[in-house]
């Protein structure tokens, strides 16, 4: 921009571009703004409307992929986790998919079915979050409270079962580190019929609210060729009519042996991909309630190839916790994987090259925030500066994951 | 013991009772208004300071906070008017309250210009706007400059309702004298008498002092606080955090005195003429007066903001339409009662 001090004011402020000469003011959107996250915009108005927009991210870009080539493959797993700490187990889940597909491990059934519990954890935990931040962009803190208040319980289960409230660290290649305890499932049924609850009083306060209800109604349209020709992902791409879902469609986990539907809502406003959250976290419950019935209580955490990498005095606690000595001494093969997971706001992909060492040749992560960038902006131009927030939530933009 | 005749003055006492009582009124409605939010978010709201009191000295705290902090002025914006406006604010906004009576015999003005009291504090309440958008000018910020084109905008959405809200009351009562407004409604309460009226009342003021759904030039989602966004420290307790509810005191007064009954009792009767049957009919007043401001600040609990077109649109449209529809029910009422 290189805008002089006394030229950012009102004296000079004002430009002469598009076609026609029109007048445009023109805005600079965060990084230090209340709801513009950790990215920056620049946004031309004429008047109300948002003519156009450009985006300038970077601001949080800590070098993921590059930090993941300099250390020991399993110390990435935390390291990745903060991608996007709403969504770390989907994230985790995905290096290790990928790693996984590297070395040749197997993953054992019980731990199958705890990625899955943990990965819909996880979605339900991210989407609260993102309809959290949603509706305090539109002015709503109640709904603020209510998703915050309502992740908290969530993440107290997590340090249940893993020990940390927000950073779990707890899938590994070929399955996960801590088998949760009782108590673990005891309240999780709870938990499930709460959140059932509060997210009708949610849906009431927020989405159908006749003031919330406008401002998301007909906001931020982005048609389904739109979607599909611009790669958006998750609910981005499931609000505008694009029927794809990474677990039916790339199976993973045992989504496969499980009811539940993908939601798809044809409108593609801000309403739709609200919708489509609101409704995913139902089904995160649903699917959650079923794996609690067919949850295997007993068996090894690791699948069979990496309980080999495991000494054996180290393999007889096998079935709640996972010593990892035996990893670190483990060193990647001259191969390459991948790993594609659905979390709450897309599709996470990781490919990861071996080098024959500890560490990783090569890890390129794609991640959905930065994705659905571009379906975003394409989704703005043509709002009103009103609804710049409400379509940003709608997206669930995630500048520290989009950055890497 | 003789006391001296002065102490006994309305004038005083009015003066004395409506400073204390509205600083108090202003104390408790920000305190409220926060616990009120606690409650329906599964908080707890201010505790921590005065715990036994529900976190009341909170406020005291942030007000502390407020004037100790350091004072910034940016750099481009236009020094005399940053300074001046803040305090000008805070002075229009509580003026209005000082021109209306709160008993019979209290109040700061007498007859005739009392008799124009409610019309005078309508006619310094929307000079806030111009303060406003002043300040919106002053700082020189695009941000700024943007939220007082849009409360500049809605001024015009919300003023002529209003005015025909309270013009239409007028017409009810037969009169502008608001010691005769408060007595013709000693049996049945103005909002009873024209309640399209009373709705129109609500809807403007809820617009006037940006209070939700309607907090739309200083929404935080996309203006960032828009005219008072480089406002700090004692400026932003005199506009944003605190002006703002002075705003909504006096037009909540006036909503009490006109709308509510002001302080007409509840049981039929004249309220004893000494200082203390005055005093309770002030207090009369005060609390209708809270009780509306209640009602302004629940709306933080449960809206979203409006968008600014939806708002300009629907006051246009259905306000208007509201308004013209109160002043016909009255005109009946003038012809009919």
């Amino acid at each position: 921009m290189g805008l002089k001090m006394e030229q950012y004011g009102l004296v000079l402020s004002e430009v002469e571009s598009g076609p026609g000469g029109k007048r445009t003011l023109e805005l600079l959107f965060g990084p230090q703004h209340p709801t513009s996250g950790h990215i920056r915009f620049f946004v031309e108005l004429d008047g109300d409307i948002i003519v156009d927009i450009r985006p300038d991210p970077g601001f949080v870009h800590r070098t993921m992929e590059k930090l993941g080539e300099t250390r020991h493959f399993m110390m990435n797993i935390p390291l990745f986790e903060r991608l996007s700490l709403p969504d770390a187990i989907n994230v985790t889940w995905a290096y290790s998919m990928a790693v996984e597909r590297m070395l040749g491990y197997d993953v054992s059934e019980r731990a199958e079915y705890l990625r899955t519990l943990f990965g819909e954890m996880s979605r339900i935990s991210v989407h609260l979050y993102d309809l959290a931040l949603h509706a305090i962009m539109i002015g709503s803190s109640t709904g603020f409270m209510y998703g915050f208040g309502l992740r908290d319980l969530l993440v107290n289960l997590w340090a249940i079962a893993t020990g940390a409230r927000t950073t779990p660290t707890w899938v590994l290649p070929g399955g996960v580190r801590r088998a949760p305890p009782k108590a673990f499932y005891e309240r999780l049924a709870g938990f499930l019929d709460f959140l059932d609850r509060k997210m009708d009083e949610f849906y009431r306060l927020v989405v159908k609210n006749p003031v919330g209800y406008y401002r998301l109604k007909d906001v931020g349209y982005l048609g389904k060729s739109d979607a599909a020709a611009y790669l958006a992902t998750g609910p981005g791409a499931r609000g505008s009519g694009v029927d794809w879902d990474a677990r039916r469609d790339m199976p993973y986990g045992v989504y496969k042996q499980l009811e539940w539907e993908v939601r798809v809502h044809d409108e593609g406003d801000s309403l739709a991909r609200t919708l489509v959250r609101i409704e995913e976290v139902r089904e995160a419950a649903r699917i959650i309630r079923q794996l609690l019935k067919a949850m295997p209580m007993d068996g090894p955490l690791v699948g069979h190839n990496a309980t080999h990498k495991i000494p054996p005095k180290e393999r007889e606690m096998l079935n709640e916790l996972v010593r990892m000595s035996g990893y670190y001494v483990t060193t990647t093969n001259l191969a390459e994987g991948t790993g594609v997971t659905e979390g709450g706001r897309g599709r996470y992909f990781f490919q990861v090259f071996g080098a024959g060492t500890e560490r990783l040749f090569r890890v390129r992560i794609s991640t959905p925030s930065w994705q659905n960038l571009r379906a975003f902006m394409k989704a703005t131009i043509g709002a009103r500066l009103m609804d710049l927030p409400a379509i940003y939530g709608s997206f669930g933009f995630f500048p520290p994951e989009a950055d890497r | 013991m003789e006391i001296p005749s002065w102490l006994l003055s309305p004038r005083l006492w009015d003066f004395l009772f409506d400073g204390v009582v509205s600083t108090l009124i202003l104390l408790t409605i920000v305190w409220a208004e926060r616990k009120i939010a606690a409650r329906v978010q599964m908080r707890v709201g201010p505790l921590h300071v005065s715990p036994r009191l529900g976190g009341y000295f909170q406020l005291i705290a942030d007000a502390v906070r407020f004037v100790m902090q350091e004072v910034i002025i940016t750099v481009d914006s236009y020094r005399v008017l940053f300074v001046a406006l803040p305090p000008l604010f805070v002075a229009l906004a509580l003026m209005p309250s000082f021109m209306v009576p709160l008993s019979p015999y209290l109040a700061l003005l007498s007859r005739p210009s009392l008799h124009y009291g409610i019309i005078m504090a309508l006619a310094v309440l929307f000079y806030l706007f111009i303060i406003v958008v002043g300040m919106g000018w002053a700082v020189n910020n695009r941000f700024a400059y943007i939220g007082a084109a849009r409360e500049a905008l809605i001024i015009t959405a919300y003023e002529i309702p209003l005015l025909d809200a309270f013009a239409s009351m007028f017409l009810t009562y037969r009169t502008i004298d608001p010691i005769e407004i408060v007595a013709k409604q000693t049996y049945i309460v103005g909002a009873l008498y024209n309640p399209l009226a009373f709705i129109v009342y609500i809807i403007g003021v809820a617009m006037a002092t940006s209070r939700f759904p309607f907090e739309i030039a200083d929404y935080e989602g996309d203006v960032a606080t828009g005219p008072y966004s480089d406002f700090s420290s004692i400026f932003l307790a005199l506009t944003y955090a605190g002006g703002i509810y002075i705003a909504l005191f006096s037009y909540s007064l006036l909503g009490a005195l006109v709308f509510l009954g002001g302080w007409a009792p509840i049981a039929p009767g004249p309220w004893p003429a000494d200082l203390w049957g005055n005093l309770a009919a002030a207090a009369w007043v005060m609390i209708k007066t809270f009780i509306l401001m209640l009602f302004f600040v629940f709306l933080r609990s449960v809206m979203p903001v409006a968008r600014l077109d939806h708002t300009l649109s629907f006051s246009w449209r259905w306000v208007l339409t509201i308004a013209v529809a109160a002043t016909a029910v009255s005109a009946a009422e003038y012809f009919l009662l």
